[in-house]
């Protein structure tokens, strides 16, 4: 039987059991086909589940790939995957084409029992989710996806919460078994660590959130930034490092009309216990230290803030956004952690507005910003918040 | 905990919340995170009478029409302040408030120009719709879009009325519609323009 892009069946429907042929067959030269489990939040939760060409089985065995020209056959057995693959997610990927430029494209379940006709769906994209086999509460079942990324096996790996190297042409070159780059011994967090349930990411469909005070006040807000650091690469697709840095800074406004801009970039680091209440924990970002930049914004004078827009800036180099990975969290006791990534709209700007936070009535109210700027100015601009620039430099 | 719908079922809302007078439907999906046009997921509500026909043309709430003339159902639209919960279109409805002649809530969720898109709801991640006693916010049902009625782009999903004991009932349908928003008002009996 042939599925639709959206079809979502029970592989029982198809009398497949446990035991589970998936074929894709391709026309399209150096194309790659993969196999991903995944987590129940739909990320890499161990890379020795991702399997192909250069990682043809899962350490169980439960999915193993028998590559051929113009086909990758994968054979599962669902029984055997442990727990903590909820799925498995089926790609195909190519360096430099679309992937919908493959003649056949298509995805055979069992012995023909059912296939899906990929191609006809596809427009540019480089990386492709076919089809993904999971866990629902009424058994293993098939859904069609036919949808990806234009940006290619970078894009697809970081929707599946995994990093990758910008050069992808330099994976088949490095050890088909990737060495394991020398772990921190604290950073056991891995970049798909299983989230907190109490974390609240802001997206486009779902930009704002707000928060009332738990206690006296909102006590130690610390804003975060961080991005991906060449010592955290995962081996499996290698690749150079990165020369990125970021720095996070803020524009604030006071009830009392103090205005000013908190950075890195002209020692402005500002001050916890008097005004401006916001501190820059240092720019010593040299890649050793792994939790990023860090502001604190002391909450216990919380209503004498009336509002401040939090940015990154690249400032050295040229700006390429697409690399960074980064994203933004807030914490503060006894609050969901608010995230936010910065996935969207990237662009050559120096400078990414990312977040607002206002103070309406003592509630502190969080808007995802996501929008590049040419500098500080633009951004204050944008945001309201006007300011003599000859004063962002004293000390 | 909330009752899990499943296709044909339902259930007393009145039992799990006695004393209901008013709900709020509400519609909730993950952002689209693949490349193409996003996925925008709108709900509808038909009030209908004895025939299955809308009571008047305004009984047909939607995002064009967002209040049935006597003010019983109204739309939410877009929830910008949903955090946590992150309903992203709720519908309202005062029971206390539907004409005489009012039998049933038909409730819709369609997919925005899902034909032309070439979108159904199997694209979706994590769309639900669930049912929520207004006075205290608690969810009393639940139905998950995701993984029926996946290659459609429209769906009844829920109907909502009163049995002869005066119990508000919902009663799961999903029921997908080939013909999108404007196939299923016309069944319904609106007239379109």
């Amino acid at each position: 039987m042939q599925l639709q892009q959206g079809e979502k069946r029970s592989l029982a429907d198809f009398g497949i059991g446990a035991q589970c042929a998936v074929k894709v067959e391709f026309g399209l030269d150096g194309a790659d086909i993969a196999a991903f489990g995944l987590n129940k939040e739909r990320k890499i939760g161990d890379d020795r589940y991702v399997v192909l060409f250069s990682n043809t089985r899962s350490p169980e065995g439960a999915i193993s790939l028998v590559p051929a020209a113009g086909s990758a056959v994968f054979s599962l057995e669902l029984d055997r995957l442990p727990d903590t693959i909820d799925r498995v997610v089926f790609t195909a990927t190519h360096d430099s084409r679309p992937i919908g430029d493959s003649r056949p494209l298509a995805v055979t379940l069992g012995n023909n029992a059912a296939s899906f006709d990929v191609a006809q769906y596809l427009s540019n994209e480089k990386a492709v989710m076919l089809v993904e086999i999971y866990r629902h509460s009424s058994g293993w079942r098939v859904g069609t996806i036919a949808a990806g990324f234009a940006g290619g096996l970078a894009s697809l790996i970081s929707h599946f919460g995994g990093e990758v190297a910008d050069a992808p042409a330099a994976a088949p070159a490095s050890a088909p078994t990737p060495a394991p780059a020398a772990p921190a011994p604290a950073a056991s967090a891995p970049p798909s660590a299983p989230v907190s349930l109490k974390k609240v990411t802001l997206e486009k469909g779902n930009p704002r959130v707000s928060l009332q005070k738990t206690g006296a006040s909102f006590g130690e807000i610390i804003l975060n930034l961080n991005w991906s650091q060449p010592e955290q690469k995962r081996g499996l697709f290698g690749g150079g490092p990165k020369n990125v840095d970021l720095d996070l800074g803020v524009m604030f406004e006071l009830q009392d009309g103090y205005k000013g801009c908190i950075q890195g970039l002209g020692r402005s680091f500002g001050d916890y216990e008097h005004e401006p209440y916001i501190q820059l924990s240092g720019d010593d970002r040299t890649g050793a230290v792994s939790t990023g930049e860090t502001i604190r914004v002391n909450g216990r004078h919380f209503d004498k803030i009336k509002r401040i827009g939090v940015f990154a800036l690249i400032y050295e180099g040229v700006p390429n956004w697409q690399q960074t990975d980064g994203v933004v969290r807030m914490t503060m006791p006894g609050q969901p952690e608010i995230e936010i990534r910065l996935v969207e709209g990237r662009d050559n700007s120096r400078l990414c507005g990312i977040a607002l936070i206002n103070n309406v009535n003592g509630t502190l109210q969080v808007d995802r910003h996501m929008q590049y700027y040419r500098d500080q100015k633009q951004f204050a601009d944008d945001i309201g918040i006007i300011l003599r620039w000859a004063a962002g430099s004293k000390d | 905990m909330a009752v899990s719908l499943s296709k044909g079922g339902n259930v007393s809302l009145s039992k799990e919340a006695p004393g209901l007078v008013s709900v709020t439907v509400g519609l909730g999906w993950d952002v689209r995170k693949t490349d193409g046009a996003a996925f925008d997921l709108d709900a509808s509500a038909f009030v209908v009478d004895e025939s299955g026909k809308v009571l008047s043309d305004g009984h047909f709430v939607f995002y064009n029409n967002k209040t049935s003339p006597e003010g019983a159902v109204v739309y939410g639209g877009d929830n910008t302040t949903g955090a946590g919960e992150g309903d992203d279109e709720t519908i309202k409805i005062d029971f206390s408030k539907l004409p005489a002649n009012a039998k049933k809530v038909t409730i819709a969720v369609t997919i925005y120009d899902g034909q032309a898109r070439r979108q159904n709801f199997g694209s979706v991640q994590n769309a639900y719709a669930r049912v929520i006693n207004l006075a205290d916010g608690k969810e009393l049902a639940r139905y998950d879009l995701s993984e029926d009625s996946s290659t459609n782009a429209a769906m009844v999903f829920v109907e909502l009325y009163r049995s002869p004991q005066g119990d508000i009932k919902v009663k799961a349908i999903g029921e997908g519609w080939e013909s999108g928003l404007a196939g299923l008002a016309s069944a319904m009996g609106v007239n379109l323009a």
